[in-house]
């Protein structure tokens, strides 16, 4: 059992719950979810940053480029240094200036000198060496996190008339017009460099709210998630430890079938089946218990005929020796009479008048050594009739002389007279001998020991209604109204301890009823007592089998049946 | 040798009266020949011995003990109300423990079985007489 226990509890730690696994499960899930989330709204996110950063530099530089035309046409470097100042307000930009065409710089401003001077030379090449004439703005190089742009300064012209020059602002609103008859005249550039330094802080501040969010959000569906899932779980916890509960053998125990859903159903229907599994053991058990007390009945019933054949047996053994005793000590006597008389007279010899003396004295010695012989012989037929177990046809009759000729005696010796009044036409039944012979040497018992003093016993038999009946009637003391219902129960006696089993008349039903007959028991105090033994008379032709009997009663009167059961 | 013991008998006392009460003819006879030096009553049961016992006082009585119309025990109780002397054996084919102490409670002398040693009864009845005459 202990080591049961510490296996499954092993097992239990070792084993995934369903909670763990889900919590996992669902976690993972969540994680997936939200780092991919994260990851693609960082790569948009710094997708629009960096667009942001391109539009907004070619928006400058476009802008610096249409206003600084007419001050780069008159050559006005204070108003370009003016326009140059204003676009160095957004942070992002590191330089400005305005170029012509041939790479000269008309005005440049810069963050600080460090990066003039690294950049000078640089971007005015580039600007020189770029055709412009077709591309408006184009970011120029993007060097360790810098864009550039550049945007020509130019005005239109008409192709036919000569300087006519235009200023790029209306240039902006005709060009959906014919292009043909214009064309552009590139007087400089405007060149913006702006850093990415900015985008990068912005993306990377993106990047680390998005991670916290994320985590945050995990965690946040990890709680969740192990929540509902322990509520989930809860009622399905009850519904192991109730089984668990149950395997144990505590019947009684129940779950809360409160709630209204799937799992409400199961308690319900698993609280059911407990309770039928609560009948189903209780009946085995009933059952096991009633089969052991029968199987004790059974056995008892068997002590009980044993008991009783025992209590016949030493009966009979009591009167047997008294039987054959006498004749014993009369062959002996006579023998030894004879033997010392011949002694005497071994000289003399025996005179012819003391001859009849003699053979008197061998006569006796004959005739009881005849009756030795009869009770043997009756004692023999006796035992190999109770050796025997099948049923056999049975003169009745003679069952009732020869068990009267083990007590007859002894019923003599207390002053009991029998008188028998046989059926002439000696009724058969199906039965036993040696168990007839207990059946009537039992209740001849109960008789002499109900007779106190002198009285008769009646033994009566007759063939009625296809059934034998024997009737066995004494003149004793009778048995009281309340004793009689209960004289076949096993240990009911009214004598003193030890001086009865209670088993005899128990045993007798038995018999009885073994062989297909009822015992029925009638009784008047101080008048006597009636057994009436009825069996049935078996046809001519029929099988020996003590089963089949109508179960017509031939008895009258006030008398008692015992109850089935007690005793068979 | 037998003789001898007769003339013993005889010059003690003349002639000792024992009943015999039996209801087995065949033992009573038997044990009258056995004893025939002395002189013998029978009795068949034992309201006969009793009848016997009321008008003659005996030396010894020796009784079977199951017997119809007053048993052993029925002649010891009467032995013992009529305040005889008479010793009294019991003979018996079968006695319980409990029947043979209620014989030695009822004042019997000897407890003797069937079947019996003729020369046996005849050494005890002997034995009886000579306490009984002593006493």
């Amino acid at each position: 059992m202990e080591n049961n226990t510490t296996h499954s509890d092993k097992k239990r730690h070792m084993r995934m719950g369903i909670k763990v696994k889900s919590i996992a499960a669902i976690s993972c899930l969540t994680m997936a979810l939200a780092f991919s989330l994260m990851w693609m709204s960082i790569y948009h996110g710094s997708q629009s940053v960096r667009e942001e950063l391109l539009r907004r530099g070619s928006i400058s530089a476009t802008n610096l480029a249409y206003n600084a035309t007419y001050a780069t046409l008159i050559g006005d470097t204070t108003t370009i240094a003016d326009l140059l100042g204003g676009i160095m307000a957004e942070k992002e930009v590191i330089y400005a200036r305005v170029v012509e065409p041939n790479g000269g710089v008309l005005a440049e401003r810069y963050r600080n000198e460090l990066e003039r001077h690294s950049m000078s030379g640089e971007g005015g090449r580039s600007c020189a060496d770029d055709d412009t004439t077709t591309t408006r703005v184009s970011p120029v190089a993007f060097a360790e996190g810098e864009v550039h742009f550049q945007a020509p300064i130019y005005i239109r012209q008409p192709v036919n008339d000569g300087l006519e020059a235009e200023v790029g602002l209306y240039d902006i609103a005709a060009e959906a017009g014919p292009v043909s008859s214009t064309y552009r005249h590139v007087i400089g550039y405007a060149q913006i460099g702006m850093t990415q330094q900015y985008m990068e802080e912005t993306i990377s501040q993106m990047r680390s709210s998005m991670t916290w969010i994320t985590i945050l959000a995990v965690l946040i569906a990890v709680l969740a998630t192990s929540a509902v899932v322990r509520m989930a779980i809860r009622p399905i916890r009850a519904l192991v430890f109730a089984t668990g509960r149950v395997a144990a053998g505590d019947y009684d125990c129940k779950v809360d079938e409160g709630r209204n859903d799937e799992i409400g159903d199961l308690a319900d229907s698993f609280n059911k089946m407990t309770a039928d599994l609560k009948d189903t053991r209780a009946a085995l058990v009933e059952k096991d218990l009633l089969e052991a007390a029968y199987v004790e009945l059974k056995e008892a019933q068997q002590q009980l005929v044993q008991a009783g054949k025992m209590a016949a047996i030493g009966q009979l053994a009591a009167g047997v020796a008294h039987e054959i005793n006498n004749p014993l000590a009369g062959i002996m006597g006579y023998a030894q009479l004879t033997n010392e008389q011949l002694r005497l007279r071994s000289e003399t010899g025996i005179r012819p008048d003391e001859l009849p003396k003699f053979r008197n004295y061998i006569e006796n010695m004959e005739k009881q050594s005849q009756r030795c012989k009869q009770i043997v012989q009756n004692l023999l037929r006796f035992a190999r009739a109770s050796s025997k177990e099948e049923s056999e046809r049975v003169n009745v009759n003679e069952i009732v002389v020869e068990t009267l000729s083990f007590i007859s005696h002894q019923m003599a010796a207390m002053q009991i007279e029998v008188e028998t009044h046989l059926a002439a036409d000696s009724p058969m039944i199906n039965g036993h001998p040696g168990k007839l012979q207990q059946v009537f040497t039992n209740i001849l018992i109960n008789c002499i020991q109900a007779i106190k003093g002198i009285g008769t016993i009646t033994i009566t038999s007759e063939v009625l209604a296809g059934r034998v009946m024997v009737t066995i009637a004494d003149t004793g003391e009778g048995i009281p109204e309340e004793h009689l219902e209960k004289i076949f129960e096993p240990f009911f006696t009214t004598k003193e301890i030890g001086q009865g089993t209670g088993l005899g008349l128990s045993v007798t039903y038995g018999l009885v009823r073994d062989m297909g007959g009822e015992v029925a028991v009638e009784s008047k105090v101080d008048h006597g007592t009636t057994f009436t033994l009825t069996f049935p008379v078996p046809r001519e032709n029929d099988a020996v089998s003590p089963e089949e009997t109508d179960t017509q009663s031939l008895e009258t009167g006030s008398s008692v049946h015992p109850q089935e059961g007690i005793s068979s | 040798m037998s003789t001898q013991r007769r003339t013993t008998a005889d010059q003690q006392r003349p002639q000792a009266l024992i009943l015999v009460v039996d209801d087995e003819t065949m033992l009573r006879e038997l044990i009258a020949q056995a004893l025939n030096e002395f002189q013998v009553s029978t009795a068949g049961d034992g309201c006969e011995a009793v009848a016997l016992l009321q008008d003659q006082d005996f030396d010894l009585i020796i009784t079977d003990l199951m017997m119809p119309r007053g048993d052993g025990f029925f002649v010891l109780r009467a032995v013992r109300d009529l305040k005889r002397s008479s010793d009294v054996i019991v003979l018996t084919g079968y006695a319980s423990a409990e029947n043979e102490k209620l014989c030695r409670d009822l004042g019997c002398t000897d407890i003797m079985s069937k079947p019996f040693e003729v020369t046996q009864l005849r050494a005890q009845v002997n034995r009886c007489l000579q306490s009984h005459q002593h006493a």
